[in-house]
């Protein structure tokens, strides 16, 4: 039996997404579900409603405002309303509700959902946080930090920017999101995320990052999708029956793919990945529904890329060889918090003004406990060298590889690169190093060159 | 559908401005200063196109009869320049609300913009937008006190030592 749907006037394709009142009033208009005198009844009310929300704004203060700052209330104010009305079932509800109720009526509905959605976010980052993997991507880690999404829960103006998505949003997901806007990108870039990080979960940190190294040995800077690329290497390794866990692809299994795919077309590679996606779920143990339907929505994209891929002999761009780094196993390091800038000027001050070395260093030891705040000081402080020499030898070796690493010795680099600080520091760094046995040097090194500073 | 501010035509509120610059004739007339509705007309134009040429937007009455309210005790008004003089204080107040970041209030710059004019610059217009008010707007952007003095003299430095 055929189901019967209600005839809408209204066609929901033709809608957008993120400005859903006036695309709906729009296409009503063109439909002439809404008359001349309407759509100006709906725009006075607009006005209305900007006013009330400018006046609020201004707290009552200034009868004007910016022409940019009205316009960011208005768009806000459409926003919310948009938001109410993109919850009713149909297209046909929402225009029966700009009809029948008033718009500030509308808003308030809106209002309220905002912050119900704003608790969704919270908790989806919450969920982030708790499946976040260990890599040391910098706009990965930027993002679900304090810089990053975070700020979006602090920065976040519900009443008069509402459509705006505050807080730094760096990392790239496998699926953008282009049609969505405030809270609502935040939830659905939160979405697929958590998503993204349940999948990548499911391997070894370690061999995620030696799959990403051999992406690109600098991945830690640039701004790529990690769980794009194990997905791929894992439908590599499932087209071959190898290990999916190990997501190793060496170059004769890329040669191989390439001769087993070279003669398919873009929608037989399509089904050949379907397939194997299906395996990868299965072995993986994969029961979540949408983490199942992002894997699937990923397909199309990587077929394509397969197939361009093939055509330009650029296939080991898509499947990547692991980068074995066994023997340069990667250690983070966190700097530490720094102390704050009103408490770190007074110490300063205060090491500054001693006479004796003595002091200064008994200073530096009671007041810093963080490397980022030794580093300060070492260049701020204008200490002489015997001083920085006792400030060295209270660090250990990785300390003073992380120090070594962020402010090598360059001589053939222009001193206009550095300030007066960082080259002195850079000096007594260096020559410190030489009053060391090479063995103890190289393994300093060895460090340096193997550490992530965080 | 478009939702470009400027479309909201202000012919009816232009009325409604007009009629409540006409009421204020009630107050003014004991100071022998009174708006014909051609004059209160060319009053609210002149609003319009000073929010306009600022980048700003307006809604409600506005600030016109706050204006007119409080200036119209001064002494250097008389119903010669009465007119002209409520033009160039309709520009002054709208420039000085970008140039002091909206950080003062409607009461508060006309507060200020009305002292000004009564003492130092005995009702010079020219003296209140370049001067005074130009004073009070950068002390304002620079995180003083809007009545501070920059000038190097024991006056200022009295007044300043008062202010903090």
């Amino acid at each position: 039996m055929q189901s019967i749907e209600r005839h809408s006037k209204i066609n929901k394709q033709r809608l957008s997404n993120e400005f859903y009142f006036q695309s709906l009033l729009q296409e009503a208009h063109n439909q002439g579900a809404l008359s001349d005198l309407e759509i100006e009844s709906i725009q006075m009310q607009i006005i209305k409603l900007l006013a009330d929300s400018t006046e609020a704004y201004n707290k009552g203060l200034s009868s004007s405002v910016k022409v940019e700052v009205a316009q960011t209330i208005m768009k806000s104010n459409i926003y919310t309303i948009s938001l109410y009305l993109k919850s009713l079932p149909e297209p046909d509800s929402a225009l029966d509700a700009v009809k029948s109720q008033p718009l500030s009526d509308l808003y308030s509905l809106g209002r309220s959902m905002i912050n119900t959605k704003i608790n969704v976010a919270r908790y989806l980052y919450h969920l982030v946080c708790k499946t976040k993997i260990q890599t040391t991507n910098a706009s990965y880690n930027d993002t679900i930090g304090e810089e990053g999404i975070k700020g979006f829960f602090k920065d976040y103006h519900a009443d008069y920017e509402a459509h705006e998505t505050s807080g730094s949003i760096d990392y790239q997901l496998m699926h953008p999101i282009t049609d969505l806007a405030g809270v609502e990108y935040i939830i659905q870039y939160l979405q697929n995320w958590h998503l993204e990080n349940l999948f990548c979960s499911k391997f070894e940190p370690a061999i995620l990052h030696k799959v990403m190294c051999g992406y690109h040995e600098s991945y830690a800077d640039l701004l790529v999708n990690i769980f794009g690329q194990a997905l791929q290497n894992t439908l590599g390794c499932a087209m071959l029956h190898k290990e999916i866990l190990d997501l190793n692809l060496e170059a004769t299994d890329i040669r191989k793919i390439k001769n087993d795919l070279k003669s398919e077309t873009k929608e037989s590679i399509l089904e050949i990945l379907q397939q194997n996606a299906a395996t990868i779920i299965k072995t993986l143990g994969i029961t979540n529904t949408s983490l199942k339907s992002y894997i699937w929505a990923s397909l199309p994209e990587i077929a394509s890329s397969i197939h361009f891929a093939i055509k330009n002999d650029t296939l080991q761009k898509v499947f990547v060889p692991r980068v074995n780094l066994a023997s340069n196993e990667i250690i983070q390091y966190i700097m530490g918090a720094k102390t704050d800038d009103e408490s770190y000027r007074k110490i300063v001050n205060e090491v500054r003004s001693c006479r004796y070395s003595d002091d200064k260093i008994q200073i530096i030891k009671e007041q810093f406990k963080t490397l980022s705040d030794i580093e300060d000081i070492l260049l701020d402080c204008e200490l002489e060298e015997s001083e920085a020499f006792i400030i060295f030898n209270m660090l250990g070796d990785v300390e003073i590889g992380v120090l070594v690493k962020r402010h090598p010795c360059h001589p053939e680099i222009n001193a206009i690169d550095f300030s007066e600080a960082e080259i002195i520091l850079q000096q007594y760094l260096d020559n410190y190093l030489q009053t060391m046995p090479k063995k103890r040097i190289k393994e300093i090194q060895t460090i340096g060159s193997n550490i992530a500073i965080i | 559908m478009s939702f470009d501010l400027m479309l909201f035509g202000g012919s009816v509120l232009e009325k409604q401005a007009v009629s409540e610059i006409l009421e204020i004739n009630k107050i003014t007339e004991q100071f022998g200063l009174t708006l014909t509705r051609q004059q209160a007309l060319e009053l609210v134009e002149t609003r319009s196109y000073t929010l306009k040429n600022t980048g700003r937007i307006e809604f409600g009455g506005g600030v016109l009869d706050k204006i007119i309210k409080s200036f119209c005790d001064s002494p250097y008004i008389s119903h010669y320049n009465y007119q002209a003089i409520l033009h160039e204080l309709v520009e002054i107040f709208y420039y000085y609300k970008n140039e002091t970041l909206d950080q003062m209030s409607d009461d508060d710059l006309i507060l200020t913009m009305k002292k000004h004019f009564n003492g130092k610059c005995q009702g010079s217009l020219d003296l209140l937008k370049c001067r005074e008010l130009e004073k009070t707007a950068r002390n304002l952007r620079n995180g003083y006190d809007p009545e501070y003095e920059e000038i190097d003299s024991p006056k200022a430095e009295e007044k300043n030592n008062a202010i903090y």
